[in-house]
């Protein structure tokens, strides 16, 4: 069951269509990923421990269960008591009677019973969420790090296979924890996020100050998102708030007042001959309906019309 | 980002002679610039994300009031704004430099006050 205002399917000021957004119910945070996660993604949250990442996912799922969604927790680390237990500290006492009705699927696994990734795993792991989530379940695996370790060539298929599986399945957070020295790394984070379609860091640096912990959107495949680095605060009661000014939720928010440059592009696209006027055009009018910069597009369509021999 | 911060930088942008102004943060991370065009000033832009944590390092090991580089046409001065923050700014030949030394250590303090 959904109900409205959970997920978004969004038109823009000119009435086109957007795809489906999942509210993330982090606060501060849709305003930069373009409205919420897109729906049947992958969305990796990478920090390093204490970062934030298991309460912005825990703040994820009870957003949509408390409007109607099913969900379900893969745990590789924190048994359901404890998890339970964290959700009653932050004061979000309505967990209990999601786990009652069933809404919300809690799994554990111990992650060193399955520290490498294997085709069986990736399987099992799927079938396992398969078996308990609903179609369209927001879905959380807490965290991916033990399923990558030790991993050779292959574990970069069968991870593929893990994130195509729990695309179909529903909205899935894949919380992944940062090694303290980057140098140390092999494939087992880079992989991972290579996958993903959105990947947002967490950051605690432990030296106090506005910007000590932050969170950054490093990638969000097939979205504007916000570039910046973005101070946050974890607030009980609340969990992860994001300090995200007007001006910079502004800054990607597509601009209107070019208009005119896309329209005199396009009217200069449909005086050519050819079978690619309907390609090029709609190429102008995704740019058009993205154009996020205060800058002046003129340049950028000159070099599409001249690449692609317009003038 | 926080009202009085983007204020601090804006002020100190404004500066006769200076071209550029960048917050980073300890671990190089930038957190905050106002340039002329994101295009200019992208070759010594470049140069400073490589030196970032090697020039901090040398900040907080020496505790140095600030760093200065000189390159043919430009200056960059690195001047710590709080214990997690550097401003950097890049400074044109013309600028003054006890004007721009003194707003610099204007716009620090108002960072700190901030960021804190």
């Amino acid at each position: 069951m959904m109900i409205a205002g959970v997920m978004e399917e969004t038109t823009d000021e000119r009435g086109h269509m957007e795809e489906k957004r999942l509210k993330t119910g982090v606060y501060g945070l849709d305003a930069i990923v373009g409205g919420g996660f897109r729906e049947n993604t992958v969305n990796v949250i990478l920090g390093s421990s204490g970062a934030g990442k298991t309460t912005l996912a825990m703040q994820y799922l009870l957003y949509g269960l408390n409007r109607g969604e099913s969900a379900v927790y893969f745990s590789l680390e924190m048994a359901e008591k404890y998890i339970v237990r964290e959700c009653m500290q932050m004061g979000w006492t309505e967990i209990e009677d999601h786990i009652k009705t069933g809404s919300l699927k809690i799994i554990h696994k111990h992650g060193e019973e399955v520290l490498s990734i294997s085709r069986e795993l990736s399987t099992d792991l799927l079938s396992i969420v398969e078996d308990t989530a609903e179609p369209g379940s927001r879905i959380v695996i807490d965290p991916l790090t033990h399923l990558t370790f030790l991993g050779d060539k292959t574990h970069r298929t069968y991870l593929s296979e893990v994130f195509n599986g729990l695309r179909e399945l529903g909205t899935s957070l894949v919380l992944l924890e940062e090694p303290p020295f980057p140098a140390s790394t092999n494939g087992e984070i880079f992989t991972p996020m290579y996958l993903a379609d959105s990947v947002v860091h967490l950051q605690s640096l432990g030296f106090g100050e506005r910007y000590n912990r932050t969170l950054r959107i490093i990638k969000h495949r097939g979205s504007r998102h916000g570039e910046g680095l973005y101070p946050i605060s974890i607030q009980r009661g609340l969990g992860v708030v994001a300090e995200v000014s007007e001006a910079e939720v502004e800054g990607i928010t597509p601009k209107t007042e070019y208009q005119d440059q896309f329209e005199d592009a396009k009217a200069r696209v449909r005086e050519e001959d050819g079978d690619l006027k309907d390609i090029l055009i709609g190429r102008l009018e995704v740019l058009q309906r993205n154009w996020t910069s205060d800058e002046d597009p003129a340049s950028v369509l000159e070099k599409f019309l001249d690449t692609e021999k317009m003038v | 980002m926080a009202p009085d911060l983007k204020k601090a930088l804006d002020e100190l942008y404004e500066t006769d002679g200076i071209e550029a102004c960048i917050l980073y943060r300890i671990d190089g991370t930038p957190i905050a610039l106002r340039t002329p065009d994101r295009r200019t000033l992208m070759d010594i832009m470049q140069w400073m994300e490589n030196e970032i944590k090697y020039v901090m390092g040398h900040i907080e090991r020496d505790r140095l009031e600030d760093v200065i580089f000189t390159f043919k046409e430009h200056k960059i001065a690195f001047h710590p704004s709080s214990k997690s923050t550097v401003l950097a700014t890049i400074l044109n030949p013309d600028a003054h430099q006890q004007l721009t030394s003194l707003e610099i250590s204007r716009a620090s303090t108002k960072i700190k006050e901030a960021i804190i």
